[in-house]
């Protein structure tokens, strides 16, 4: 053969080969898929694992965190347009999947809900080393031996399976709580004495543990997922204080399960691309990281025989060989029944006063929203939608504000005590009327809102500040503020809903001083305003 | 020397040319341009879906037969009730279905225009832990047959979850749990396992027969103190059955579901074979009940994919990888070949389903406020 020969083969081989690659690149590869998954919050310390997954396959995984509530709710409208789903507990996704859209669902690790006690606390209540039932609970958070903090029920799975726990164990442990248990005094009135023991709600059972994190000193307790204790204690281990013991209490024990399941819209790469990132939290690497992590993965039951005793430690109360028997969930239509019994008539009541911005830049589309929102909370049936409804204890004070306190002068006629819907309505309906012009003053009104708080609060009601804003103040006066929130006790949050240009900078340590949190309603003020009540 | 060299490397380059053009183009050419396969449109029941996606299964369909099967997941008793003028064939888990969608289309059926044939069957098992095994074993409810598996006489288990209040778990000889004794199904309004294991069920509250609509008139109220004392349960089979697997005894003592589901889950899990079989184990109800597969082909194309449905590999496949006992005559599932131990060769003892007007009453029975 000749070199010219030779080499002209060498082209052809050349061409064959890059036409090769070409094609194999245009199957495997092919254009950067994109997926939007909502999940708890409890699954947060675990996105750098999805994360890293996305960079190696030319995926973007845009995660949201919200409420099991809000999940099914979602679900319920066509799941917005997120792609996949993943709450703690499978029980959200038949609730919200009416439509039948969600398909590929599995579990990708599994946690009871457990109270996480000081461990000094639990030893001096005798409860190391053995069982505990919701009734010492309530003993113990009668006698003032127990602060607990836990989420709201009806806005969270942790918080929910808590009081299912509760529901079960003051029926008697029946074989299954049945309606008839709802309308049974003797039991919804021990449920309701130990859901008025909480200490501080939350929307979410990650917030909860910011929370206890920072407010050690004034809390014991708290309900969470066995995994969020264990990641709790890691933290308390690194900052020398003393970490939590584990309590399952065992007439009222509840799993979670956390599937994580696919919307589908009938788009081929987008179901490619989940169920490769499904298989890959399946896979076996993952699994043994995920249970690394506090969650338990093994393939049969949920021993722990495999797992590594410095983060399932013995000494936190966490027993490898106890046999975990959780509670039989009540029946749809009575869970659907349990959280409206919840909402109206068992919680501890809410003390709310929102603090509403209609400066100049609120009109137009601010403004309208604005309104939209408060109707949500305030009008009792579509705030039934989303558990949100009043209970006959809550107090409700709206202050309107830009440079000044638009209604100072009759605050009175902006508050309700009860919920009445009618009254509800009404305060609605004088929101509407409203129409914004001025400048904006955020700090004032919110110290007038915290000495307003003190006045009308009442020993059972959980108080909170919703102050909702789009500016940055410039008429203010900051300092004053935190003076005033370090001269008192200061166990009222103010949840910030950040709307336009307002100003992360200012509302930040606002919400930081007073354990609040900032929601960022700048493309959807409306679910900002509904995730800021449920955490009061 | 540079010669020789040259040479080597122009031959190099023929072998990979000559291996690219009689190995991997046939491929490419094929992927580019597919030989045209027939699409049968079918509704399937979920518990399929895993042979239906299985590669092999693809292949063996469109290289023997030509087909392709485009299929919605639809629940069994639903096919019968949709609109089916679209698709070319239904392919339900139960013979109610069959029943209903037959009393609707009885011309169809009596001319020939449509014809079905059992493809699969599997039985409607418990499963559960070793120590509660063993613990009820040890009480004489669940009996080891000398070949190796257990069974459960039904008529004594149905006794034991309707007696009022039901026995506790210390009272049936497992001291490990607490509360009361029980069997939890799949939602029967809602699947297809569940709704079979409650067609048992009523046969036995009717004698151990099958039960007539009168029969099952009258154990209604049995049937729903039972279905009332579940609370909540799972919307499918396959849900039910990962709960039971990873959330362990203490949540999920006893199940009712399709045998199918342990022998498909061992096989997807091989290498933890081992560890299965210690901890879960099947138990046969004597008698059970078939969920029997009927496909129902409506169209030319539906009859085709009856007909290789037939094939004995692809049979095979099902057995093997996925559970499915054969529906059809004279195929032979051996339980060696799985080397399982503790699942019979036959299935012996077999109880019809209550007809399907006294299932629909129960079902509506059952989610009366």
């Amino acid at each position: 053969m000749t070199r010219k020969a030779s080499r002209s083969f060498c082209h052809f081989g050349s061409a064959v080969l890059i036409i090769l690659l070409f094609a194999t690149a245009c199957s495997s590869g092919g254009p950067s898929t994109t997926l939007r998954i909502v999940s708890g919050s409890e699954n947060r310390p675990l996105e750098p694992i999805i994360q890293e997954w996305a960079r190696s396959h030319n995926t973007t995984v845009e995660m949201t965190y919200q409420g099991s509530v809000d999940i099914a709710r979602l679900l319920q409208n066509g799941g917005a347009s997120f792609d996949g789903v993943w709450p703690a507990n499978r029980l959200w996704i038949d609730f919200g999947d009416t439509q039948n859209i969600v398909r590929h669902d599995a579990s990708i690790m599994r946690s009871p809900v457990i109270l996480g006690v000081k461990r000094s606390i639990a030893e001096s209540l005798g409860w190391l080393n053995r069982d505990v039932t919701l009734s010492n609970i309530l003993t113990a958070a009668e006698s003032d031996d127990l602060r607990f903090m836990m989420t709201s029920a009806t806005q969270s799975n942790s918080g929910a399976s808590f009081y299912f726990g509760a529901l079960n164990a003051f029926a008697g442990s029946p074989e299954v709580v049945t309606g008839a248990h709802l309308e049974d005094s003797a039991v919804t009135e021990q449920v309701e004495r130990i859901l008025g023991e909480v200490d501080r709600s939350s929307g979410s059972s990650g917030f909860l543990k910011d929370l206890f994190l920072q407010q050690y000193d004034r809390f014991d307790a708290m309900v969470n997922y066995e995994a969020v204790i264990i990641e709790t204690n890691q933290a308390l281990l690194r900052s020398g204080r003393e970490p939590l013991y584990a309590i399952y209490p065992v007439d009222g024990l509840t799993i979670a399960d956390s599937p994580l399941g696919y919307i589908d819209r009938g788009e081929e790469a987008k179901e490619e691309a989940f169920l490769a990132l499904q298989q890959h939290l399946l896979s076996e690497t993952v699994q043994r990281q995920l249970l690394a992590q506090g969650r338990r993965t093994s393939l049969l039951g949920i021993d722990l025989s495999s797992a590594d005793r410095s983060v399932f430690r013995p000494e936190w109360g966490i027993d490898a060989d106890r046999l975990l028997q959780p509670i039989r969930l009540p029946s749809r239509e009575v869970i659907e029944q349990a959280l409206n019994l919840y909402q109206i008539a068992l919680r501890r009541p809410s003390c709310t006063i929102y603090v509403l911005d209609f400066s100049g830049s609120m009109a137009e589309r601010g403004e309208a929203d604005l309104k939209a929102a408060m109707r949500t909370l305030l009008n009792q049936s579509i705030a039934q939608q989303y558990f949100l409804q009043g209970h006959p204890g809550d107090v409700t004070q709206v202050i309107l504000f830009n440079e000044n306190i638009i209604n100072q002068n009759e605050l009175s006629r902006w508050r309700v005590v009860g919920s009445d819907p009618e009254d509800l309505l009404h305060l609605s309906r004088q929101i509407e009327a409203v129409s914004s012009g001025g400048n904006t003053n955020i700090f004032d009104s919110t110290r007038l809102a915290l000495e307003e708080m003190s006045r009308l609060r009442t020993p059972e009601c959980l108080p909170a500040v919703i102050l909702m804003t789009d500016g940055q103040d410039n008429s203010g006066d900051r300092s004053a503020l935190e003076r005033y929130v370090d001269s008192r006790e200061n166990d009222i949050p103010v949840f910030a809903i950040m709307f336009g240009s307002a100003d992360s900078e200012q509302l930040d340590p606002i919400v930081a001083r007073t354990y609040g949190r900032v929601f960022d309603g700048r493309s959807d003020l409306v679910t900002a305003f509904r995730e800021a009540k449920g955490y009061n | 020397m540079n010669n020789r060299l040259a040479l080597v490397r122009s031959l190099i380059v023929l072998a990979f040319v000559v291996f690219v053009l009689v190995v991997l183009l046939p491929t490419i050419i094929q992927q580019v341009t597919p030989r045209t396969l027939t699409t049968v449109t079918c509704f399937v029941g979920s518990e399929k879906d895993d042979f239906l996606k299985n590669p092999e299964v693809v292949r063996l369909l469109a290289d023997r037969y030509g087909l392709e099967v485009s299929y919605s997941r639809v629940g069994s008793i639903e096919q019968a009730f949709i609109d089916s003028s679209q698709v070319d064939c239904l392919w339900p888990s139960n013979t109610s279905a069959l029943e209903i969608y037959r009393s609707q289309h009885q011309q169809d059926f009596d001319s020939g225009g449509i014809s079905y044939e059992t493809i699969f069957n599997s039985p409607i098992v418990l499963f559960s832990w070793t120590p509660l095994v063993q613990a009820l074993v040890d009480q004489g409810l669940f009996v080891v047959q000398p070949e190796g598996y257990t069974t459960v006489d039904t008529t004594r288990l149905i006794e034991l979850l309707t007696r009022t209040p039901k026995p506790t778990w210390a009272e049936v000889g497992v001291d490990e749990l607490f509360g009361s004794f029980n069997v939890i199904t799949s939602d029967p309004a809602r699947s297809n396992s569940g709704n079979m294991f409650y067609g048992l069920f009523a046969n036995m509250l009717a004698g151990g027969q099958v039960a007539s609509l009168e029969a099952m008139r009258e154990n209604l109220p049995a049937l729903r103190a039972y279905y009332e004392s579940q609370g909540y349960m799972e919307e499918s089979s396959g849900i039910l059955f990962e709960r039971f697997v990873n959330t362990g005894m203490g949540a999920h003592p006893i199940i009712a579901n399709y045998e199918s589901l342990l022998i498909e889950f061992i096989v997807q899990h091989r290498e933890q074979m081992d560890a299965v079989l210690s901890q879960i184990h099947i138990i046969y109800p004597t008698p059970t009940v078939w969920s029997s597969h009927p496909l129902i082909a409506r169209t030319d194309a539906g009859r085709k994919l009856l007909e290789a449905l037939r094939d004995e590999r692809l049979q095979q496949i099902a057995w093997e990888q996925h559970g499915f006992r054969s529906g059809l005559l004279g195929i032979e599932n051996d339980p060696s070949i799985l080397s399982l131990t503790g699942i019979p060769a036959e299935i012996t003892s077999v109880i019809p389903l209550p007809r399907a007007e006294g299932i629909i009453e129960m079902l509506d029975f059952l989610r009366q406020p």
